[in-house]
C-alpha cells in the first residue's frame, strides 16, 4: 500500500496547508470565506518554471465561498481535452490483429468542498500539458500531448500516484496494416477508478475501420481486470457513450509545412 | 365646408382603404422588425451569425415586398400593367443605377462563395478587422484599430481578401539572424528547445527551421511554430521573446546590418617608386619645357 496522495485538507482561518502529489504541489489558505489556491510544480517537471516556495510569492487564486467551509478535498480527474499519446515504438497492427496497450495520463487535482464532490473549486494539472493538434490544417481538433508513451505491458514500476493508467484495446478492421504512431484518447468519457492509490480508467476498445472512417469506440465503463478492488472515484466530465465513432488514428504525416 | 369638400375629393371607401394601407405599413413594418429579430436571433443560435443575418434579411425584405404588394392592391393598382412597366423602367433605372446593381450581384457572389462569413477576420487591400456584415450593397468591417470601414461589394469581389481565421490554426514565422561564427546546428537545438518549452505552440505540427540565406552582415534562419488561430500572437510575442531571452542566456549573437572598417598599414596608399632613369626623364623634360 502506498501513500494516499488523495486526501481531505482541513484548512482553518489564516491557515495554509500544502500537499504535494507527484511534481505539483497544492497550496490552500483560507481567508474569512475565502479560499486560496495556489500550485507550485517541481523543478524536475519540464515545462514550468519553478514558483518561489515562499507563500507570499506564489501566485494565488482566491475563491469566495458560500459558507464558512474547512474541509477540502483533492480527486483526481482527467484532462479537460482528448489526449494524443504515442507507443514506445511505432508499430503494425495486421488486418484482423487485437491488441492491448496501456497508456498513463497525467491527471488534474480537483479542489472540491469535502462532501460535495460536484462543487469543483478548480482544478490544477499535475504536470504541464502541451497543446497538440489532432487532425488535419483545416480541420481537427485541440489536444493535450502528453510524454508518456503507451506500453504494451504494464508494471508496478510504471505506476505513479498522479498517472491514470488507460487500459485501450484496439481492433484492425481495416484491409491493410494499421500504423500505430499516434493514438487519440477521448479522455473526457472515462471513469477513474483507485486500487491501492493506483488510477486507473475503465477500458476503451476502438475498432479501426480504415484510414479515412471514423473509428468505433467503444467506452466499457467498469473496472479493468489489473484494478481488482477498486472503487470508482470520479464520474467522466462528458456523459458517457458506450459506442461512438470518432477519428483515432488520423495522422498529419502527409501535411507538408508550405500547404 | 371643408369636410364636405374632402368628401367630394376623397370618398369615404377611399378614404377607408387609404387609412387600412397606412395601418398596413404602421403595424406590418415593427411586426417585420420584431420577426427579422427573431429569426436572426434563432437561426444564429442554430448555425452562426452569418446565416442569422441573412435569414433575418430574407424575411424582412419578403415582407416588405408582401406589404407592398398589399398596399398596392388595396389601392386599386392592377399589376399585370405594373409589371409591364417595371420592364420598360427597369431598363432605365438599370442604366442609371449600374453601380448599385452591380453592388448588389456582387454581394450575393459573396454571400454563395463564402470565402468569408460574419465574425471572420480579414484582410483586404491591406486592411485588417473583422467582417460585420454582408449587406445588399456594401461589406462593412470593424477594422483592428476600432475604425469602422465600409466596402462596396463590387470592389470587394475584385479584391484580393485573406481570412484570416478560415482555419484553425496557424503558424507563426519568426525571421532570425545569427553571426556567421555560430554554430548552426546548437543554434537549430536552441530554438527547437524554446518551441518545446513554450506551452502555447502545439507539438504538432511541430516546429520547423529554413535556412533562408548568407546574408551581407548575417545567416539568416526562417523558424516557425504553430498555434491555434487564438493563439497566433499571444505565440508570436512570447515565442519571439523567448528566443531573444535565451540566445542572450547563451551567448549566440544576433548582428545589426554592419560595414567593417580597417585603420593602419592595410589602407595605407599604394606605394610607388620611381626609377632613376624616370626621374632623369623628368628633369629633363621640365628643363626643355623652361628653355
Amino acid at each position: 500500500m502506498t501513500e494516499n496522495s488523495w486526501i481531505d485538507i482541513e484548512v482553518k482561518d489564516n491557515e495554509t496547508k500544502s500537499h504535494a502529489i507527484g511534481p505539483v504541489t497544492v497550496w490552500l489558505k483560507k481567508v474569512s470565506n475565502e479560499i486560496w489556491i495556489a500550485s507550485e510544480y517541481a523543478e524536475s517537471n519540464p515545462g514550468r518554471k519553478q514558483a518561489s516556495s515562499k507563500i507570499n510569492a506564489l501566485n494565488w487564486s482566491r475563491w469566495a465561498l458560500p459558507g464558512n467551509e474547512t474541509r477540502f478535498s483533492l480527486k483526481p480527474s482527467f484532462p479537460d481535452r482528448p489526449v494524443v499519446v504515442k507507443p514506445e515504438y511505432p508499430f503494425k497492427i495486421i488486418t484482423g490483429a487485437k491488441v492491448r496497450i496501456y497508456t498513463r495520463i497525467p491527471v488534474f487535482i480537483k479542489v472540491v468542498m469535502a462532501g460535495k464532490p460536484d462543487f469543483v473549486i478548480t482544478e490544477i494539472p499535475s504536470v504541464a500539458l502541451l497543446k497538440t493538434w489532432f487532425g488535419l490544417y483545416t480541420e481537427g481538433e485541440l489536444c493535450y500531448g502528453v510524454n508518456t508513451s503507451a506500453r504494451r505491458v504494464m508494471g508496478p514500476e510504471a505506476m505513479q500516484p498522479w498517472m491514470a493508467v488507460c487500459p485501450i484495446e484496439i481492433i484492425n478492421d481495416q484491409d491493410g496494416p494499421l500504423d500505430f504512431d499516434k493514438l487519440c484518447l477521448r479522455v473526457e468519457h472515462l471513469s477513474i477508478y483507485k486500487a491501492d492509490n493506483h488510477l486507473w480508467a475503465d477500458e476503451t476498445r476502438i475498432i479501426h475501420q480504415g484510414r479515412e472512417k471514423y473509428s468505433d469506440i467503444e467506452m466499457k465503463g467498469k473496472l479493468p481486470t489489473e484494478a481488482k478492488g477498486g472503487k470508482l472515484i470520479t464520474k467522466p466530465r462528458a456523459p458517457i457513450k458506450k459506442n461512438f465513432a470518432a477519428r483515432s488514428f488520423k495522422l498529419l504525416k502527409n501535411i507538408r509545412v508550405w500547404d | 365646408m371643408e369636410l364636405e369638400l374632402i368628401e367630394e375629393v376623397l370618398p369615404q371607401d377611399y378614404a377607408i382603404t387609404l387609412v387600412r394601407v397606412l395601418l398596413l405599413f404602421i403595424i406590418g413594418l415593427p411586426a417585420l422588425g420584431l420577426l427579422r429579430g427573431l429569426t436572426r436571433k434563432y437561426v444564429t443560435r442554430q448555425f452562426n451569425e452569418h446565416y442569422g443575418l441573412l435569414s433575418g434579411k430574407v424575411v424582412f425584405y419578403t415582407g416588405v415586398f408582401i406589404i407592398v404588394i398589399m398596399a398596392m392592391h388595396d389601392l386599386g393598382f392592377s399589376l399585370a400593367p405594373l409589371l409591364g412597366a417595371a420592364g420598360v423602367v427597369g431598363v432605365a433605372i438599370g442604366f442609371a443605377s449600374q453601380t448599385s446593381v452591380s453592388n448588389i450581384i456582387s454581394g450575393l457572389f459573396l454571400i454563395a462563395e463564402q470565402s468569408f462569413v460574419v465574425g471572420d477576420a480579414i484582410t483586404v487591400n491591406g486592411n485588417s478587422g473583422v467582417v460585420l456584415s454582408i449587406d445588399t450593397l456594401s461589406v462593412k468591417i470593424r477594422l483592428f484599430n476600432n475604425q469602422f470601414m465600409r466596402i462596396p461589394n463590387e470592389t470587394m469581389i475584385k479584391a484580393e481578401v485573406i481570412n484570416i481565421t478560415r482555419f484553425p490554426i496557424r503558424r507563426v514565422d519568426c525571421r532570425i539572424s545569427v553571426a556567421y561564427k555560430e554554430d548552426l546546428s546548437r543554434v537549430k537545438d536552441i530554438l527547437f528547445d524554446v518551441a518545446d518549452k513554450n506551452p502555447i505552440a502545439l507539438q504538432e505540427p511541430g516546429p520547423l527551421m529554413i535556412f533562408d540565406k548568407f546574408g551581407s552582415s548575417s545567416i539568416d534562419i526562417l523558424f516557425m511554430a504553430w498555434a491555434v488561430k487564438d493563439d497566433f500572437l499571444t505565440l508570436q510575442n512570447s515565442l519571439n521573446m523567448d528566443i531573444k531571452q535565451r540566445f542572450d542566456d547563451e551567448n549566440i549573437e544576433m548582428p545589426f546590418p554592419h560595414v567593417s572598417l580597417y585603420k593602419g598599414p592595410a589602407t595605407d596608399a599604394i606605394p610607388i617608386v620611381i626609377s632613376e632613369r624616370e626621374k632623369r626623364q623628368n628633369t629633363e623634360s621640365e628643363e626643355t619645357g623652361k628653355q
